[in-house]
C-alpha cells in the first residue's frame, strides 16, 4: 500500500510541476510540531509512570489537484511524515490523506466522489463542538486547529467516503428555486459473520421562495445492506426532518424572522438476536423560534423552544468527537495501581484524546461534569426548553460578544419519575483594549465563562445538585509587528452530584452510575506567535493542565508541556 | 464545505414561469439544453514557487574473492564470505532517485523534502522507499531588534563549535578514487579532480563539518550592539528516537497520534545556543550545548552531557588567532566525575608573514568531557544507555558513540583525555605543486584505557561491505572489527599491565602526513596525481616524530597514488595504488598459535574511468584489486576484485 502511494506521487510529481501553470496545482500543508511533557504526580501514589515524555513531528501534506477540464477536478493529497528523532528514514511514513474527483455534469449537477464533506443540519448532520471552548484563547486555538485539521473538523463537517451531487432549478415566478443536494457513503464493509456493509445515504430539498424565506426537507439514513454477511442482522436509522426559515425587514435596521425545524427519527434492529435489541425506536423532535437583527447595534438573536424526544436518535447529528471512554493517549495508565487516567479537555488541545472520525450509532459516553445539558449537541435526546442566542459584532472596543442561555428538562425521567432541569448560560467576548487609546497592535482579551446547573428533586437518592463552571479567558497581544504574546487561561470547577445514564449497545439506558465530582481543573498557558503573511504561524507555548480533587482518594495530577508549532498553509 | 455552502457553486441553469406543478418535469427537460457554464474549480491561491529536482544514480558492485575473508569464526570453524557477490545499489543505502521538493508559501517561508527510492533488483520489485533527509520548513521575518531565521524539522545539517556540536572536517587528506554517493556532478569532467587539486590543507571546505539535527532551530541577528543569537533544540544522531514501524505503520490518514510511531517517548535531546558579538572582523561566542536523557523508563535517573565554552576568531592581517575553551561533563547515575576543562587554539601564519603558510593547533581536553555531538572523540567513558532506545537497536537508536579505546586518529581529529599539537604546513613551489605536510603530538591524560584502536586507509570501504546495510562492532573472526558508515577500524589489547590489569604506561600518539597533489599537462590534457602518505604510532614514551621501530605498540603507514587523466573532454581516465602496514608489538596482544603480534599489510591497486555521456548525465567505472593480509593472525586475509559501475543523472 505504502509502496503503490509513494509511486503514485513520484510518478505524478512531474506533472505537478507543469501544473502550476494551469491544469494542475499544488495546494497543502506543512507543520513541524514538538512537545516536551512532564507530568508532575505525588510519588507516594505512582512510583510507575514515566515522568516525562517527549516526541514530535514534521510532515507535509501535499494536495495535488489536477483540472483535466474546467470542470472537473481530481484531488489527491498526499501525507509525508517524519517523527522527530527518526534519522535517515526511520520514523517516517507515508499516506494518502484525501483522493476527490469533484466535477460539474452537462454544466447542471455538480458531483463530487471519493474524500467528502458534509454536514445538513443540527439535527440530521452535524459535527458540533467538542468540550472545553467558549471563547477561546489563541494560544489554545492555535493547537486546537492542528487537531481540527487532522481530522477533517472543517466547521460543522463530517468526513466521510462516498458519493454526492447537487443541482438546482431555477424560476421566475412564485419561488426562486429548488435545490437538489444528495449524497451516499459507505460506513464500513461486511465484516466477519456480525456486520454488515452499511451505508449512510441522504439528502435535502430546499425549496427557495427567496433569500427571505426557504423551506428545506431533510433525510439521512443509516442502512445496512442484506445479504452482504450470512443471516444478515440490520440496523436502519432515518430521521426525516423539516426546516422552514422566514425573515422580515421591519425597518432598515431591523428585521425578524421565524426559525424551526421539526422531524422524527427511527432506529429498527432488525434480525438481531440479543433478546434488548428493539425493534423499533420511533421519536419526534422540534426546534421553533423567533429571529431578530438589530443591525445598527450588530446584534443577532433567537429565541426557541425545543423538544427532542427521549427515544431521537440521529448519529449524524449526536456522534461526539472526543470519547470519553477511551484514555488518551499519553500517560494512559498511572498511579500504582494502573487505573486509566480520565479524558481531560486540555487533552484534546494536546491530541491525546480519541476522536471520532465517523459517526458512531451508538451514543458515546459522555463526562456530565463537563456537559449535561447538551452533550450531544443540539439534537440531545430528552431535552426541552427555551434557549437564547444572541450574539453581537462591533468594529471596535467588545468586536464580538455573544450570550447563549438555555433552560431545558427532560421530558422523560431516566431513573426515576423525576425529571432533571439544566440551566446553561454560555457568554463570552472578545475585547480589543488597544481601541480604547487607537493602538494600532492588537492587544485583544478574551473572555469566557459558561455555567451549568443540573438539578433533580424528589427523595435524598434521586435528588440531584451538579454545578460547573467554565472560565475560558485569554490574552493576546501584537507587540512587536506580527509578533503576539499569547496567555490564556481555562479553569474548570466542578462540584455536586450526578446520575450517568449507562447505555447498552442498543442505546438503552440499563443503568445508572452514580458520580459525585469536586474538582477544580485548570490549563493556563502562556506563549509567542509569529504569523507570517497568509495562514502561516511559529509558535512556542507552555501549558501546564492540572486537576485537583477535593476527595483525597482520587488522584490529583498536573502535565506541563512545552510545544513548538510551525505550521505552513498553501 | 457543507451542503449550504456549496449552494453558491450550484448550477441554476433553468428558467420557467409556468405553474408549480408542471415544474419538475418542465424544467429537467429544460435542464439538458440550457446549462449554464461553470466557474473553474481552480483553488484562488495554489501554492508558489514548487520545484522538484533531484538525481538518478545506478550503482552495480561486482565482488569477487580470490581469498575469501573469514567474517565470523563459531566453534573454531571460519565462515567465509561467498566468493562471488552482487549488488545492486548503493550498500550505505544510499538512494537510486532522489526527488528533492520544495515550495514557497508565502515570501518567507518555505519548506522541502526529499523522497527516495532505489531498488536491488533481486526480482520481487520491493522498492525501498522513504526520505532521505527528512522534511525542512523555513522561515524568516524582520523586525526593528533583529532578524530572526528558522527552520525546523530537518535533517539540517547544523554546527556550532568543535567542542559542543561539529564533525571533524580534517585537512582535506584523502583519496577520491572511490566515489561517494553524495559527490556532485558537473558538466567539466575533471572538475571533481580540479578543486582537489585547488583545495589546501588549511583552507578548509566550509560545508563539511556540520552535524545532522532534528528539532527547531532559531538565529536572531543583526541584534544591537553586533551582537547574535542562536538557539536549537532537538535530536542529534546521537540522541534520537526508537521507533516501532515507520514505512509500514498502520496509520490511517485521520490518525492524529502525535507520538505516532515513537516506540517511548522517554527524552533524549539536546538544548544549545549561542551569543556571538562581533568586533569588526572579530568575533567572541558564548556557547552552551547540552544532551539530556534518562536511564531508566521512568525518566529520572539523567544522563547528561554539558558543554560549555566560550570560543573566539581574532583575524588580523597575517595572523589568525582562533580556538575555543570551556568544561564538559558527563554525568549519569554511576559516574558523575564533575566538569572538565576543555581548550582549543588554532594560529593560522600567512605566508606573507612566514613565507610558508602554516597553522599551530594545541588542544587539551579532560577525560570528564564528553560530547558525541562535538569533533573530539569520546576515549575515557562509556556512557550509560538511554532508555529511549528500548528494544529497538536500530541505528542511532542507542543514543550514544561509546569510547573507542585509545584511537589512532588523524592530525587535527581531537580527544578527550588527550592534549597535543598539530603542525601544518602548506608549501605551493608552483601553481601547479601543491604540498602539504602535517605532524601531530598528542598525549593522554590519565591511563585508563588497555586498548588501543586504528582504522585502515587502504581497503577499508572494500572492508566495510562485507557486512552490508550492518554497522557492527568487534566483529570479524578475532572480535576485533568495527564497522563505520564507509570505514572499519580495529581494536587491540595492550598486554604492559600491571599485575590486577590496571593500565600503567602513559601513551603517546604521533602522526605524520604527507600530501603532494601535481597538475600537468599531457597533450595539451590536464593530468592529476595525488600522492598521500601517513605515518602513524602509539608508544608509551614520548616522541617529537612518529616512532619508526618497535618501541610503539602500533605502527600504521600507508601510501596511496592515484592519477587521473582527462584524456577527452568527456573522458577522464583514474588509476590508483594503496599500500599500508600495521605492525604492533610484543606489548600487544599475540596470536597464540603464531606468538606473534599485528603484522598486517593491505594493497590495492585499481584503474577505471569517468565519462560524460551527455548534459548532466555520467557514467563512473571503477576496478579495485585489494588484498590484506596478516601474517600473525592467519584468518585475517582476503584478496579479490572489486568493480563498481554508477551512473548519475541529476535534473
Amino acid at each position: 500500500m505504502h509502496r503503490k502511494i509513494i509511486l503514485l506521487t513520484i510518478a505524478l510529481l512531474p506533472l505537478f510541476v507543469l501544473g502550476q501553470r494551469k491544469k494542475f496545482q499544488v495546494n497543502g500543508a506543512a507543520r513541524a510540531y514538538f512537545f516536551a511533557n512532564t507530568l508532575d504526580i505525588a510519588d507516594d501514589i505512582d512510583t510507575v509512570t514515566t515522568r516525562a515524555a517527549n516526541y514530535g513531528q514534521t510532515l507535509l501534506d501535499l494536495g495535488i489537484s489536477v483540472f483535466p477540464n474546467k470542470n472537473t477536478e481530481v484531488l489527491g493529497m498526499f501525507r509525508i511524515r517524519n517523527d522527530l528523532g527518526g534519522f535517515w528514514g526511520g520514523g517516517v511514513s507515508f499516506n494518502v490523506r484525501q483522493l476527490t474527483l469533484k466535477g460539474v455534469a452537462g454544466n447542471v449537477v455538480r458531483y463530487e466522489l471519493g474524500d467528502i464533506d458534509l454536514s445538513m443540519t443540527p439535527y440530521t448532520l452535524w459535527n458540533f463542538r467538542e468540550e472545553g471552548v467558549v471563547n477561546e484563547a489563541d494560544v489554545f486555538a492555535l493547537r486546537r486547529d492542528i487537531v481540527y485539521y487532522d481530522m477533517f473538523y472543517i466547521d460543522d463537517n463530517w468526513r466521510m467516503q462516498g458519493g454526492r451531487a447537487a443541482f438546482g432549478l431555477e424560476f421566475a415566478n412564485v419561488i426562486e428555486g429548488i435545490e437538489f443536494d444528495g449524497f451516499l457513503t459507505r460506513q464500513r464493509p461486511a465484516s466477519g459473520t456480525t456486520e454488515p456493509e452499511r451505508l449512510y445515504g441522504g439528502g435535502t430539498v430546499t425549496l427557495r421562495q427567496s433569500d427571505d424565506l426557504s423551506l428545506a426537507f431533510h433525510s439521512v439514513n443509516i442502512f445496512d445492506l442484506a445479504a452482504t454477511i450470512p443471516d444478515s442482522i440490520l440496523y436502519k436509522n432515518n430521521v426525516h426532518t423539516l426546516e422552514l426559515n422566514y425573515t422580515r425587514d421591519l425597518n432598515e435596521n431591523v428585521a425578524v424572522g421565524l426559525s424551526a425545524e421539526a422531524g422524527v427519527s427511527s432506529a429498527r434492529y432488525i434480525n438481531y438476536t440479543d433478546p434488548r435489541a428493539p425493534e423499533a425506536q420511533n421519536e419526534w423532535f422540534y426546534d421553533a423560534g423567533i429571529t431578530t437583527g438589530l443591525k445598527k447595534l450588530g446584534i443577532t438573536a433567537k429565541l426557541a423552544y425545543k423538544d427532542v424526544g427521549a427515544d431521537f436518535l440521529s448519529p449524524g447529528a449526536q456522534t461526539k468527537r472526543i470519547d470519553y471512554s477511551r484514555f488518551p493517549g499519553l500517560y494512559q495508565q498511572f498511579t500504582n495501581a494502573g487505573i486509566g487516567r480520565p479524558v481531560s479537555y486540555a487533552d484534546f488541545i494536546s491530541g491525546n484524546t480519541e476522536n471520532s472520525f465517523r459517526i458512531s450509532e451508538q451514543l458515546l459516553p459522555y463526562f456530565s461534569a463537563y456537559a449535561n445539558t447538551n452533550p450531544y449537541g443540539l439534537a440531545t435526546p430528552n431535552r426541552r426548553g427555551i434557549y437564547l442566542d444572541a450574539e453581537r459584532t462591533d468594529s471596535t472596543k467588545f468586536r464580538s460578544s455573544f450570550l447563549r442561555v438555555a433552560a431545558l428538562t427532560q421530558s422523560r425521567g431516566t431513573g426515576t419519575d423525576e425529571l432533571k432541569n439544566f440551566l446553561l448560560v454560555e457568554a463570552g467576548t472578545d475585547l480589543y483594549l488597544n481601541d480604547f487609546w487607537g493602538g494600532e497592535k492588537d492587544l485583544k482579551l478574551d473572555l469566557g465563562l459558561r455555567f451549568e446547573n443540573t438539578s433533580r428533586g424528589g427523595e435524598v437518592f434521586e435528588t440531584i445538585d451538579l454545578t460547573s463552571t467554565f472560565i475560558d479567558a485569554g490574552l493576546s497581544w501584537e507587540f512587536v509587528p506580527r509578533l503576539d504574546a499569547l496567555a490564556g487561561a481555562k479553569v474548570w470547577s466542578v462540584s455536586g452530584n450526578s446520575f450517568v445514564n449507562a447505555r447498552n449497545r442498543f442505546n438503552l439506558i440499563e443503568n445508572f452510575e452514580t458520580v459525585n465530582y469536586d474538582f477544580t481543573e485548570n490549563a493556563l498557558a502562556a506563549g509567542l506567535r509569529y504569523r507570517f503573511k497568509g495562514d502561516n504561524t511559529l509558535s512556542a507555548q507552555y501549558q501546564r493542565s492540572s486537576i485537583a480533587h477535593a476527595d483525597e482518594a482520587l488522584a490529583d495530577y498536573a502535565i506541563s508541556q512545552m510545544t513548538i508549532l510551525f505550521s505552513l498553509n498553501f | 464545505m457543507s451542503p449550504r455552502q456549496e449552494h453558491r457553486y450550484l448550477a441554476f441553469g433553468i428558467n420557467t414561469s409556468n405553474a408549480l406543478k408542471h415544474l419538475l418535469t418542465y424544467f429537467l427537460l429544460l435542464a439538458a439544453s440550457t446549462a449554464v457554464a461553470q466557474d473553474t474549480l481552480v483553488k484562488k491561491s495554489p501554492l508558489q514557487g514548487f520545484n522538484i529536482s533531484g538525481n538518478y544514480r545506478f550503482y552495480a558492485q561486482h565482488r569477487y574473492f580470490t581469498d575469501p575473508y573469514a567474517i565470523d569464526v563459531v566453534n573454531d570453524q571460519p565462515t567465509f564470505l561467498t566468493t562471488r557477490s552482487i549488488l545492486l545499489g548503493d550498500a550505505s543505502q544510499l538512494p537510486e532517485l532522489t526527488l528533492n521538493i520544495s515550495g514557497k508559501p508565502s515570501a518567507k517561508t518555505s519548506f522541502g523534502t526529499d523522497l527516495v527510492v532505489w531498488n536491488q533488483n533481486n526480482g520481487n520489485f520491493d522498492y525501498y522507499r522513504n526520505l532521505q533527509l527528512g522534511i525542512n520548513l523555513y522561515g524568516s521575518f524582520t523586525t526593528d531588534f533583529g532578524t530572526v531565521d528558522v527552520k525546523a524539522g530537518g535533517i539540517h545539517w547544523h554546527k556550532m563549535t568543535p567542542f559542543t556540536m561539529q564533525a571533524f572536517a580534517g585537512y582535506n587528506r584523502f583519496s577520491i578514487f572511490d566515489r561517494n554517493p553524495w559527490d556532485p556532478q558537473f558538466n567539466e569532467i575533471d572538475r571533481r579532480y580540479s578543486e582537489y587539486h585547488e583545495l589546501g590543507a588549511i583552507t578548509q571546505d566550509e560545508r563539511w563539518g556540520s552535524q545532522a539535527f532534528q528539532g527547531f532551530l532559531m538565529n536572531v541577528s543583526q541584534l544591537p550592539g553586533n551582537f547574535s543569537l542562536e538557539f536549537m533544540y532537538g535530536k542529534t544522531q546521537n540522541a534520537t528516537a526508537a521507533f516501532n514501524d515507520g514505512i509500514n505503520g498502520d496509520l490511517d490518514s485521520t490518525n492524529n497520534a502525535f507520538f505516532g510511531f515513537f516506540q517511548n517517548t522517554i527524552p533524549n535531546n539536546v538544548i544549545g545556543g549561542r551569543l556571538t558579538k562581533n568586533f569588526g572582523k572579530h568575533r567572541v561566542t558564548l556557547n552552551t550545548f547540552n544532551r539530556r536523557t534518562y536511564s531508566d523508563v521512568l525518566a529520572t535517573d539523567p544522563i547528561l552531557n554539558n558543554v560549555h565554552t566560550a570560543d573566539f576568531n581574532f583575524d588580523f592581517d597575517q595572523v589568525r588567532v582562533s580556538g575555543e575553551i570551556g568544561a564538559g561533563r558527563y554525568q549519569d547515575i554511576a559516574n558523575d566525575p564533575g566538569f572538565g576543562e576543555m581548550a582549543s587554539l588554532k594560529i593560522n601564519f600567512d605566508k606573507r608573514l612566514t613565507k610558508i603558510p602554516f597553522e599551530l593547533h594545541a588542544f587539551r581536553i579532560s577525560p570528564n568531557a564528553v560530547n558525541a555531538n562535538g569533533e573530539f572523540v569520546n576515549t575515557s567513558i562509556i556512557e550509560a544507555t538511554s532508555a529511549t532506545s528500548g528494544s529497538n537497536t536500530i541505528v542511532g537508536a542507542n543514543g550514544v558513540l561509546q569510547q573507542t579505546g585509545s584511537a589512532m586518529l588523524a592530525i587535527g581529529q581531537m580527544a578527550n583525555n588527550r592534549q597535543g599539537i598539530n603542525l601544518n604546513f602548506d608549501l605551493e613551489p608552483t601553481e601547479d605543486l601543491i604540498i602539504t605536510v602535517g605532524n601531530g603530538i598528542a598525549t593522554e591524560l590519565e591511563n585508563i584505557n588497555n586498548k588501543v584502536t586504528y582504522g585502515h586507509a587502504i581497503n577499508g570501504l572494500t572492508m566495510s561491505r562485507f557486512w552490508r546495510f550492518f554497522f557492527p562492532s568487534n566483529v570479524g573472526p578475532y572480535g576485533r572489527v568495527s564497522v563505520l558508515f564507509r570505514g572499519v577500524f580495529e581494536t587491540v589489547n595492550l598486554t604492559d599491565l600491571s599485575s590486577n590489569g590496571t593500565v600503567v604506561n602513559d601513551k603517546y600518539f604521533n602522526n605524520i602526513e604527507t600530501q603532494i597533489k601535481y597538475k600537468f599537462d599531457l597533450f595539451e590534457r590536464p593530468w592529476y596525481i595525488f600522492y598521500l602518505g601517513m605515518y602513524n604510532s602509539i608508544q608509551p614514551q614520548f616522541s617529537p616524530i612518529t616512532v619508526f621501530n618497535e618501541d610503539a605498540y602500533i605502527r600504521y603507514y600507508a601510501h596511496q597514488l592515484e592519477s587521473y587523466y582527462r584524456i577527452h573532454p568527456k573522458l577522464v581516465l583514474a588509476q590508483y595504488l594503496g599500500w599500508e602496514r600495521v605492525i604492533g608489538n610484543y606489548a600487544t596482544q599475540i596470536n597464540i598459535e603464531t606468538e606473534r603480534p599485528l603484522n598486517q599489510e593491505g594493497f590495492a591497486l585499481g584503474g577505471g574511468f569517468d565519462y560524460m555521456m551527455s548534459k548532466n548525465t555520467a557514467l563512473y567505472f571503477r576496478h579495485r584489486y585489494f588484498r590484506f593480509e596478516d601474517t600473525s593472525f592467519s584468518l585475517a586475509k582476503f584478496a579479490g576484485h572489486e568493480s563498481t559501475l554508477e551512473l548519475k543523472i541529476f535534473f
